[in-house]
């Protein structure tokens, strides 16, 4: 018996309310803001890119990794949203007066999740592990000369040399301490062994794609985390990120300025908070493989060239403020006269260039760094405009560390994040940021001085003039500081954490 | 028969063989610093040597694929360089995946070109102009840009489905169909051009002389088309089944992108540009195993379907 049309059309119906009945069923959770069976108290967060390990030596501080690792690591020391320094699992710190030895006393009572103690033996198994690795960090406690338990609970740190940015680089990742047990096994890589306020659940997680952690109730400080769950999902498209906040589906997750006017417009609130600035790098100070880059006056030219307010509106929705330095608004340093230091003004930077002797302008090569593909172009129309002519040099994603650290650009455009001492230690010659190894007598002098400032008057003091310093002789040429943006639901409040693009975890809080 | 499938996985063996040596020779040749990759900006020269060294990425590249590959004869695909994670173990959770979504997409898209293929030819008239007309319409849109219409349409203003994300089959069956409905979708509508070549050949075997001698022995055109007809137009139909089936799984990259399905595809991309070679290779080649055996499966049920195809 053929089927009738009528009969093919109750069938299609029929399909159709199947279809409906199972999505009535299964229910919208996202829309809840919380969650279905994880419990009212899930936090769901979308990331746009996955962990890849959980060795200690593997984690570094950039980026949105914090967001992934901080929840099951504790560090030594424990950073604030605006980059001050609490007690973590060292409850006090403090320098000799020569700055050669670093004495922590140790929280007493914690344990990892294998069930082993944590005492001063674990942090010299820590610092040790990482000093011999090829990590990045490995840098970072490098001048760490020997690690010395003076008992169960104190702990000192001979150094070879005085760093700076020792203290809050042990809030981020070069203080994670694991259980000495599982350091260097491959395990740890898949599975943490950390002390931390949640733990990572193995068995629900879908590596690459969704990280689920749940509360550790006997963590010290269990009661800054409001969350009884975590879910962490990947998302590396911007569009899926999203949508999959607006459909409910995460609470929370860092987007792009682009982006922000359509989540504005759904109903979304944003976070935003300035990251690190934008610009051009002006590398190679001693002109080895542009020598016209050698003349500051033909630096400053190149800061006067751009439009920045005019890049910063198109590019980034006006996200972020224009400036012409690199520290931060409201971090040590920072100088707002410095802002406008080199407000765009064409006419001067052609002045400027004829003064050096470049009335007809001169030829610049820029690399086409992926990352910063859409800034390329910019580049060379600003400089065109004054008289430099920019050849712009291809490069495959897979060449760009090569491209940027390689020494072969005299200048490429960058982003840079990070705290004021951040910026200071990048212009030193041991930094990869230094990639020409300038140097200059009075900058170091500068330099040292701020090194050995700890009181935040002090530090901004010192700071300040390295930074005016650094904006006077045009080492680059900032165009803005760039903001990064979360967004979250109606369900959640967050704090920016200040200079990093994704805010800390403990920043996290249902709505009232 | 079976002499005709040993020689269709030999080939297949070779296939794998060929395409992975290919990759890594890709992969070595690019010059990609993959130690550096690893490590980060910030690391030292020497640590960048150092990594390289541990990985045994200083070696000739012929070495380093003898060695992948010999590892792989015994059914070790390795770790990968970045997570650690076996390869085998990430295939595992992520080529299900990739796979029920893109299976489904072409069982919807057979059935689908399959009855509008034979509408269209059987009918006639105004039915074959409008099936046609649609078929070159809906053959003109992108699937990513069709996904994005139909994230926006069907989750974001209806929220009748997930805009993202992936519903394992075990852990709730209706989830599973929720979350791959749109995915499917958009995949299948770059596969509906076969209808086309359902319609033709349809038209094709429907003059045929034995078609004329059983419908004067009174076989009803039901009849006559499900157990005759079709029987003899399905092997272009199949073959061109196999062709989507390929192309949706490359296309399954993009979807999987859009969708943040956590497939293959993503794997493999993410993989490939860090320079995960033991990842990328163990991703390559039971890519073009399955494909190998999804072919091989389709020829079969061509031979099962027209003995003419099996005599050669």
């Amino acid at each position: 018996m053929p089927m009738t049309n009528k009969r093919r059309l109750s069938v299609l119906a029929a399909a159709a309310v199947a279809v409906l009945a199972l999505s009535a069923c299964t229910g919208q959770d996202g829309s809840s803001g919380g969650g279905d069976d994880q419990g009212p108290r899930t936090l769901k967060l979308g990331v746009s890119s996955e962990l890849l390990s959980y060795d200690p030596v593997d984690l570094n501080g950039g980026g949105e990794g914090n967001l992934l690792w901080m929840p099951v690591y504790d560090r030594l020391l424990t950073i604030t949203p605006d980059n001050g320094l609490e007690p973590g699992l060292a409850t006090e710190w403090a320098f000799d007066d020569s700055f050669s030895v670093l004495t922590l006393e140790l929280r007493d009572g914690v344990t990892f999740s294998d069930g082993a103690p944590f005492t001063a033996e674990t942090v010299k198994a820590n610092i040790e592990n990482l000093k011999a690795s090829s990590s990045t960090e490995a840098g970072i406690v490098a001048p760490i000369e020997e690690v010395v338990p003076v008992d169960e609970n104190t702990v000192e740190f001979h150094l070879a040399s005085y760093d700076p940015t020792l203290l809050y680089q042990l809030g981020l990742a070069a203080g994670v301490m694991a259980s000495p047990e599982a350091l260097g096994t491959e395990e740890i890589k898949l599975n943490p062994v950390g002390s931390g306020p949640y733990t990572l659940d193995d068995q629900g997680s879908v590596r690459g794609s969704e990280l689920i952690y749940v509360k550790n109730d006997e963590h010290w400080n269990s009661d800054a985390y409001p969350y009884e769950t975590l879910v962490f999902k990947t998302y590396q498209d911007i569009t899926a990120r999203l949508n999959a906040a607006k459909s409910g589906e995460v609470d929370g997750a860092p987007i792009t300025s682009a982006a922000a006017a359509e989540a504005e417009a759904a109903g979304l609130t944003i976070t935003n908070t300035p990251a690190g600035w934008l610009g051009l790098g002006l590398f190679d100070r001693a002109g080895q493989i542009a020598p016209e880059l050698a003349d500051v006056r033909v630096r400053q030219a190149i800061n006067y060239a751009f439009d920045k307010q005019a890049i910063l509106e198109n590019v980034e929705q006006g996200y972020g403020y224009a400036t012409s330095q690199t520290f931060a608004e409201g971090q040590p340093g920072y100088d707002p006269e410095l802002d406008n230091r080199y407000e765009y003004d064409p006419e001067k930077a052609r002045e400027l260039l004829a003064e050096a002797g470049y009335p007809d302008g001169f030829d610049l090569t820029i690399p086409d760094l992926p990352h910063m593909a859409a800034y390329t172009p910019i580049i060379a129309d600003q400089l065109k405009d004054v008289g430099i002519n920019v050849t712009i040099k291809p490069v495959a994603p897979t060449d760009t560390l090569a491209e940027m650290f390689g020494g072969q650009n005299a200048a490429f455009a960058m982003e840079f994040g990070g705290t004021s001492i951040g910026q200071i230690t990048a212009l030193s010659t041991q930094s990869v940021w230094n990639i020409f190894k300038s140097t200059d007598e009075e900058l170091s002098q500068l330099v040292s001085v701020a090194y050995k400032a700890t009181e935040e008057d002090e530090q901004d003091k010192t700071y300040r003039e390295v930074n005016r310093w650094v904006v006077d002789n045009a080492w680059f040429a900032p165009w803005y500081m760039k903001d990064s943006i979360f967004v979250t639901s109606s369900e959640v409040t967050v704090e920016p954490w200040v200079t990093n693009v994704t805010p800390l975890i403990s920043s996290f809080a249902p709505a009232k | 028969m079976v002499a005709f499938i040993c020689r269709r996985l030999l080939s297949g063996v070779a296939l794998v063989f060929v395409v992975s040596a290919l990759t890594a020779f890709l992969i070595f040749a690019g010059g990609m610093d993959i130690a550096r990759n690893i490590l980060g900006t910030n690391a030292t020269e020497e640590q960048v040597a150092q990594r390289a060294a541990e990985l045994g990425l200083d070696r000739p590249a012929w070495q380093q694929y003898a060695d992948w590959l010999g590892a792989a004869l015994t059914g070790d695909l390795g770790r990968s360089y970045f997570s650690s994670e076996p390869v085998l173990q990430a295939l595992s959770t992520r080529l299900p995946v990739t796979l029920s979504v893109v299976l489904t997409a072409v069982l919807v898209t057979a059935v689908l070109s399959a009855a509008l293929g034979v509408l269209a030819a059987v009918r006639r008239g105004w039915v074959d102009r409008f099936v046609q007309l649609a078929n070159v319409v809906v053959g003109a849109i992108p699937n990513f840009w069709l996904a994005l219409v139909l994230v926006s349409v069907f989750a974001l203003n209806l929220r009748l489905f997930p805009a993202t994300g992936y519903v394992p089959f075990l852990e709730s069956p209706a989830g599973w169909l929720l979350s791959i409905t749109l995915p499917v979708a958009s995949l299948v509508i770059g596969g509906l051009g076969a209808a086309m070549i359902v319609r033709s050949s349809v038209i094709d075997v429907l003059r045929l002389d034995f078609v004329r001698t059983l419908r004067s022995r009174g076989l009803s055109q039901r009849e006559v088309l499900t157990k005759h007809v079709m029987r003899n137009a399905a092997p272009p139909f199949l073959t061109v089944m196999s062709l989507a089936f390929i192309g949706m799984f490359g296309g399954a990259v993009v979807i999987e992108k859009v969708f943040a399905i956590p497939g293959v595809g993503t794997l493999a991309n993410n993989a490939a540009q860090r320079g995960d070679v033991p990842l990328v290779l163990g991703v390559v080649s039971v890519t073009v195993a399955v494909v190998v055996v999804v072919n091989l499966v389709i020829d079969i049920l061509n031979g099962w379907l027209n003995p003419k195809v099996r005599v050669q």
